[in-house]
């Protein structure tokens, strides 16, 4: 037998339910609209999350040697110029073999090391041994190197103080031998170890020279006087690649723009300003432009914000924040959903206070890609914020791969063909003032690197363009620098780009 | 008249004497030369690597050659070989090559009574003959030739001319011999201090700062 009123209580219990469901729904609705989203697209996920976080990138995983050498001893070479990222770090346990960066942290985990300062003709003889070396074009503190990657570097390695060469030798098995080029020093680290069979470098020196290609100095292949002994790669085969590509803006459209903007302003998105000019620049600009986005027709986003009240912070510490910030503008995701690697390719340090410092990424595919005029991520550090992010990322659309052979055109015959269109840029752009040596002999001497590089060149006004492989040349006198592109086909120049 | 024909004589017998003496010694110098060219070298070609006569302790050798006119090379390597007693090729050792050209020398200079070396030295094949061609006023023909073993080796160019004429030959001879007989080479850091030197100077840079 029921009580009595029961069956009014369950009439309100279920009034009461349905007062509640509606008032959710206003919510909910009310949200909708203010948000201006459309609820066909609307998830569950988006609802909770207030501003999409990608992975956070480690400093570790975007550093890599731009070339790794090979010295075998008897006066031939191999290099790596593309790839070197698997030779150099992994974030798992070395499986495939130990890399570079794991046979420092154990050579520094020997007790009782201690530096030295050489000469450079005792680097030269003691690398022109077999050995392994690793370059850098953008030379990084030893401090720097030993944060990220762990190493347990002694106070004695203090006196190092920026890394352009790094390199092990079989002629020297007990030391570690540095090269830093802009303070024209090299330094040889000793420590205790002197056993072949338990060196690490011996299984990654093995492994490298599977992989490497032939490479002898340039003073070897062209025999002038003033050549100077940069490795030449003299490949029989590799992979030729041309790519065709688009920009992000293209793919991803309005939906991909809005949802980018909305990480940079957040809450206040509301109270930005949007303004269309006629060329296709859409500009978001919030207050009297403390933040300002940019996006232009070409794919490109640039975003700023007025410096606020910041300190110092370390090298290591810019780089963190810069990745950080990247995690949650975006992250490495393209707007046609792959993730790419990153690499960082320049680091320019202002001397002020609070620190500055702006970092140059490039995308990494299998090697890095490197852009004809600019990266494909800037980020500029002022202390602890974030106050420039400029992010350029291609879109691939149509790839075509084939196994190719130099032939006629090696790097040697590029640049015999090219060196006085080389010398003629060069000396326009304020290269080899009051020199008065033959354009070959200006080239030849400011050679600092030749390798085999895909290139992303620049784009047409709709943000499209290729990424092909070239010989590319790189150039440096007096502090200034140039990158010219060939290509691999028919010798042509391709482009030019200061770096 | 007479005399004059007398004298046109004597002076053809000595001008056909004279001619004769330079063909013979043109012909010995070029049967026996120690580079044993075919035909003068091209001053448009300069073999860059490896160096005439030098020694490469590797079992591969580089052959850069440098162009300074458009033109067509044939490039070769060979390994200087000899019949051994049962008719077989054998290496020439690098003795054996030195012997050879000493008899050589020993030869065009009338020292010896011998008018050709003791032993016969045969071009051994090595490497698939391989044509360059340059359309520019600098060019660089590049090779690594891998496994090769000790031995004298030889380079030789030719400057191609219309159809197969050889316009110019151009030869450097190479000694290769294994990179374990290399000279051990004096210790980088000979003179570099000593580890508790160094040692001491680390630990009082670290106390005191640098």
């Amino acid at each position: 037998m029921k009580e009595p009123g029961t069956k009014g209580t369950t009439k309100e219990f279920i009034k009461s339910v349905m007062m509640v469901v509606l008032f959710l729904s206003t919510i909910l609705l009310l949200y909708v609209f203010w948000e201006d989203i459309n609820p066909g697209q609307m998830t569950l996920g988006e609802l909770t999350e207030q501003e999409s976080v990608h992975p956070l990138i480690e400093p570790a995983e975007v550093l890599a040697p731009d070339e790794l050498q090979l010295s075998y001893g008897d006066g031939s070479y191999g290099v790596i110029t593309g790839d070197t990222r698997s030779y150099w770090w992994t974030s798992q346990d070395p499986s495939q073999g130990p890399t570079f960066s794991y046979s420092v942290r154990e050579f520094f985990q020997e007790q009782d090391i201690f530096v030295e300062e050489i000469t450079e003709e005792q680097y030269k003889q003691v690398v022109a041994m077999e050995s392994l070396k690793v370059i850098f074009d953008e030379a990084l503190p030893l401090e720097f190197l030993c944060q990220v990657y762990q190493w347990e570097c002694p106070s004695a390695t203090e006196t190092i103080q920026q890394v352009s060469e790094l390199a092990y030798s079989f002629g020297s098995m007990e030391s570690l031998f540095v090269r830093d080029k802009g303070q024209g020093k090299y330094y040889r680290i000793i420590g205790n170890g002197e056993n072949l069979e338990k060196t690490p470098f011996l299984s990654l020196y093995q492994r490298t020279a599977i992989n490497a290609h032939v490479a002898y100095p340039l003073s070897l292949l062209m025999g002038e006087a003033e050549a100077n002994p940069v490795l030449v790669p003299l490949p029989n085969e590799f992979p030729y690649t041309i790519t065709t590509y688009t920009n992000e803006r293209a793919i991803g459209g309005e939906d991909f723009e809005r949802s980018l903007a909305k990480t940079f302003f957040g809450n206040t998105f509301d109270f930005t300003r949007i303004i269309q000019d006629a060329k296709g620049t859409n500009t978001y600009m919030y207050g009297y432009g403390q933040r300002v986005l940019v996006a232009t027709k070409d794919g490109t986003f640039r975003y700023q914000e007025e410096t606020a009240v910041t300190q110092d912070v370390k090298l290591l510490d810019s780089l963190e924040i810069a990745l950080e910030f990247l995690s949650k503008h975006g992250g490495t995701q393209g707007a046609s959903e792959e993730i790419y690697a990153l690499h960082l390719s320049d680091i320019q340090q202002q001397a002020s206070r609070p620190s500055s410092v702006r970092f140059l990424f490039d995308l990494w595919e299998k090697s890095a890609v490197r852009y004809e005029g600019g990266g494909a991520l800037a980020i500029t550090v002022v202390g602890e914020q974030v106050v420039e992010f400029t992010r350029d990322f291609y879109i691939p659309e149509k790839t075509q791969t084939q196994p190719f052979s130099a032939g006629d055109y090696t790097a040697v015959n590029v640049l015999a063909t090219n060196y006085e269109q080389m010398a003629a840029v060069l000396m326009e752009a304020g290269f080899f003032q009051d020199k008065r040596e033959e354009s070959l002999s200006l080239v030849l001497q400011s050679i600092q690197s030749i390798r085999l590089a895909e290139t992303r060149f620049a784009k047409t006004q709709e943000g499209m363009g290729k990424i092909e492989t070239c010989w590319c040349f790189f150039i440096e006198e007096d502090g200034k620098q140039m990158e010219f592109y060939y290509s691999i086909r028919d010798a042509l120049p391709m482009g030019h780009t200061f770096r | 008249m007479f005399y004059q024909k007398t004298a046109n004589n004597s002076i053809s017998k000595r001008g056909l004497a004279v001619l004769l003496i330079v063909v013979l010694m043109f012909s010995m110098c070029s049967f026996f030369s120690l580079t044993e060219a075919y035909g003068a070298e091209d001053p448009a070609v300069t073999v860059v690597n490896p160096m005439d006569g030098s020694t490469v302790y590797s079992s591969s050798l580089l052959i850069s050659v440098k162009l300074t006119a458009p033109e067509t090379i044939r490039v070769n390597l060979y390994k200087q070989v000899k019949n051994d007693a049962d008719g077989k090729p054998v290496p020439l050792t690098i003795d054996e090559w030195n012997k050879v050209q000493s008899e050589k020398t020993a030869i065009v200079s009338g020292a010896a009574i011998a008018t050709e070396p003791s032993i016969q030295v045969l071009q051994g094949w090595v490497m698939d003959t391989v044509f360059f061609t340059s359309t520019n006023n600098l060019a660089f023909f590049t090779k690594k030739v891998e496994n090769l073993s000790g031995g004298v080796y030889k380079v030789k160019i030719d400057t191609m001319g219309s159809g197969d004429a050889v316009l110019y030959t151009t030869e450097q001879v190479v000694f290769i011999k294994e990179k374990a007989a290399q000279p051990v080479q004096a210790n980088v850091f000979e003179n570099s201090q000593t580890g508790t030197v160094s040692f001491l100077q680390n630990l009082l840079k670290s106390i005191f700062g640098r």
